[in-house]
């Protein structure tokens, strides 16, 4: 199984609108136990 | 008008959202103008996965200029709420049914944090994660993407269905989806598919043709409550549905997607999360449309049996086995 990691970064569009862009690390193929 | 109005309804006690805002949404903009390609004018950088305030919300972040009023009929506040874009991916030309699962693991873990951050407003109540596909379903880009809405009131489908399960645990002590799932699960007939955490069906009473459910076998009520191997799980019995989906006639089927979890404030012990599909199509070049009948009396009349649907589906899943194409 494989394990993320995930980060998330804001920024504000010109009309004051969030935004969040999502970025993924693969940490490791995790045994589900 | 730009603001965001709540009208209650007085004979069906419900809200009403009127929203002029959304009447300015592009309407199936040319390719090259995607605006949900990276590039576009929602989307200045390159992407895994992004989130967006919609620019044309039916509910707004900030308190409306409406002063709420009410008399003894009518009642008016503002509709005050977050309507979110999800971009799934950066590839124009992909979809759920097409994405690597991997995408689909990701976007599980985006919808979980989605569910929190909202959820986490003083004034919303329920968060509610969706995904329409296809042009007859009313999309309005193509270009993958789900929304989400953050309502300031608990809709009246979910407050059925938690109305519903109460009353089932009242008077038998148990779980209602819990049951539903046991039952379909020893009469098997509409099963689809089953994972280690989740089973998916074809209901009994499914409104629509080919609507199928996905029920987590542990009773919990939304995302942040699954483990993490469960989530895993939860992506991918997403990607086999919606492979299944589009070789039941070998098109990109339509379909509405809606997760049915908690509300975010309170507890509700009885309530269980599931997805729910609904689709349009009854046959390779018919439509089931939502008419009168359904329109005016709330009433729906499904042309395809739920045992047909499921039989169609299994038949779909096992091509895609047969084929080596999951």
């Amino acid at each position: 199984m494989r394990k993320w990691k995930m980060e998330k970064k804001l920024e504000v569009k010109d009309d004051g609108r969030l935004m969040y862009y999502y970025e993924f690390e693969l940490e490791e193929e995790a045994n589900e136990q | 008008m730009s603001s965001s109005e709540l009208r209650w309804h007085p004979f069906l006690k419900e809200w009403v959202i009127v929203a002029g805002k959304v009447q300015e949404r592009p309407v199936l903009p040319a390719r090259k103008a995607c605006p949900l390609c990276y590039g576009g004018v929602e989307v200045p950088n390159p992407f895994d996965i992004a989130v967006f305030e919609n620019r044309y919300p039916s509910l707004t972040k900030e308190t409306p200029d409406i002063v709420p009023w009410e008399d003894e009929i009518y009642k008016l506040e503002g509709g005050k709420g977050i309507c979110e874009v999800v971009l799934y991916t950066m590839d124009h030309d992909s979809s759920m049914s097409r994405m690597p699962l991997e995408q689909i693991e990701k976007l599980v873990l985006v919808w979980e944090d989605r569910y929190k951050d909202l959820g986490s407003h003083d004034f919303i109540k329920y968060v509610f994660i969706f995904e329409n596909r296809g042009e007859i379903i009313g999309v309005s880009l193509h270009h993958p993407h789900g929304q989400i809405y953050a309502f300031p009131f608990i809709p009246p489908i979910i407050e059925k269905e938690i109305n519903a399960s109460s009353e089932f645990y009242e008077e038998k002590q148990k779980c209602l989806f819990c049951s539903i799932l046991d039952t379909e699960l020893s009469e098997q007939k509409r099963i689809i598919y089953e994972n280690k955490y989740f089973v998916a069906f074809i209901p009994f009473y499914g409104r629509y043709p080919f609507e199928l459910h996905i029920y987590s076998k542990r009773h919990l009520g939304s995302l942040p409550e699954m483990t993490y191997a469960e989530k895993m799980y939860l992506a991918e019995i997403i990607q086999k549905i919606t492979k299944a989906y589009d070789n039941v006639y070998g098109f990109n089927f339509s379909y509405m997607m809606v997760f049915h979890q908690k509300p975010v404030k309170g507890e509700y012990p009885h309530y269980h999360f599931h997805i729910e599909f609904y689709s349009l199509h009854r046959d390779k070049d018919k439509i089931k449309y939502l008419a009168s009948v359904e329109s005016g009396t709330g009433t729906f009349i499904n042309p395809l049996p739920p045992e047909e649907s499921a039989e169609l589906l299994r038949e779909s899943l096992r091509g895609l086995e047969n084929e080596g194409k999951y």
